[in-house]
């Protein structure tokens, strides 16, 4: 799937104020939502944490915000998306703090011509997003920001 | 023709990211003729000759030191639009 919104209802992947001791458990939260709904294998979590203690957190994109993905051949059964907040930050290994994660689930790097990715970098774009996201209390208030995506520069080229 | 290539840890997703912050920068910047190819640091090793600028983030960047005579971007963080834009703007040679 390749709008935000429809994997994030489809899978149901929006967990919200979690708790998280490590790094390596963030990870595991946010891939476990497309674990139990079947689009990624229980090798992925496995795949990212090798893939971070590699490379390191390549996948920090902005502070405080987290893009963990592997590679298609790491489990990934069909493109999917999850979205979690934590409560408290977790320190990756560059000693960079993360509240809010982004696992991203990709069969082909074709997810780059998908709305997905752009409506990910429009979301950060938003006014006081953060907190936004941190008071988020629910799915509904998740939609009603990617809502606010909509007029993005980065949206022009799509359809709704 | 400008090129461009945007690489990270394994070549989908934050390079996708650099690339469309990348062509946002390039269309402020008025540059209109260029590429921006993305792919994982381990690839960029043995492609990034061919480009004039190669952007990664910070703690990846160093990895392809030596390997292109282009130029070498690193980022501090991949969504900062003003970051892009003038580290791209420096390394841009005019006309």
């Amino acid at each position: 799937m390749s709008d935000l919104r429809q994997s994030l209802a489809a899978e149901k992947s929006i967990l919200l104020q979690q708790k998280a001791n490590t790094w390596e458990e963030a990870i595991a939260l946010c891939v476990a939502p497309l674990e139990q709904s079947g689009a990624v294998s229980d090798a992925y979590a496995k795949a990212i944490i090798a893939s971070t203690l590699a490379h390191g957190p390549y996948y920090i994109l902005t502070p405080g915000m987290a893009m963990p993905h592997a590679r298609p051949e790491d489990g990934v059964m069909r493109n999917a998306f999850s979205l979690i907040t934590l409560v408290e930050p977790v320190i990756f290994p560059d000693g960079k703090p993360v509240s809010i994660l982004v696992c991203l689930a990709a069969t082909s790097a074709e997810i780059h011509l998908s709305k997905a990715i752009p409506q990910i970098i429009a979301l950060f774009e938003l006014d006081d997003i953060f907190n936004k996201l941190a008071q988020a209390e629910d799915e509904s208030a998740i939609y009603d920001l990617l809502e606010q995506t909509k007029g993005s520069k980065y949206l022009a080229n799509f359809t709704d | 023709m400008l090129k461009i290539l945007a690489a990270c840890g394994n070549g989908m997703g934050s390079s996708m990211v650099i690339k469309m912050k990348i062509e946002n920068a390039l269309k402020i910047l008025e540059i209109e003729e260029y590429r921006v190819d993305f792919c994982s640091v381990g690839e960029a090793k043995s492609v990034a000759n061919g480009y004039d600028i190669v952007v990664a983030s910070q703690h990846l960047i160093n990895e392809l030191e030596g390997r292109t005579t282009g130029k070498l971007v690193g980022l501090a963080n991949l969504m900062d639009d003003v970051e892009i834009r003038e580290k791209l703007e420096a390394n841009i040679s005019k006309g």
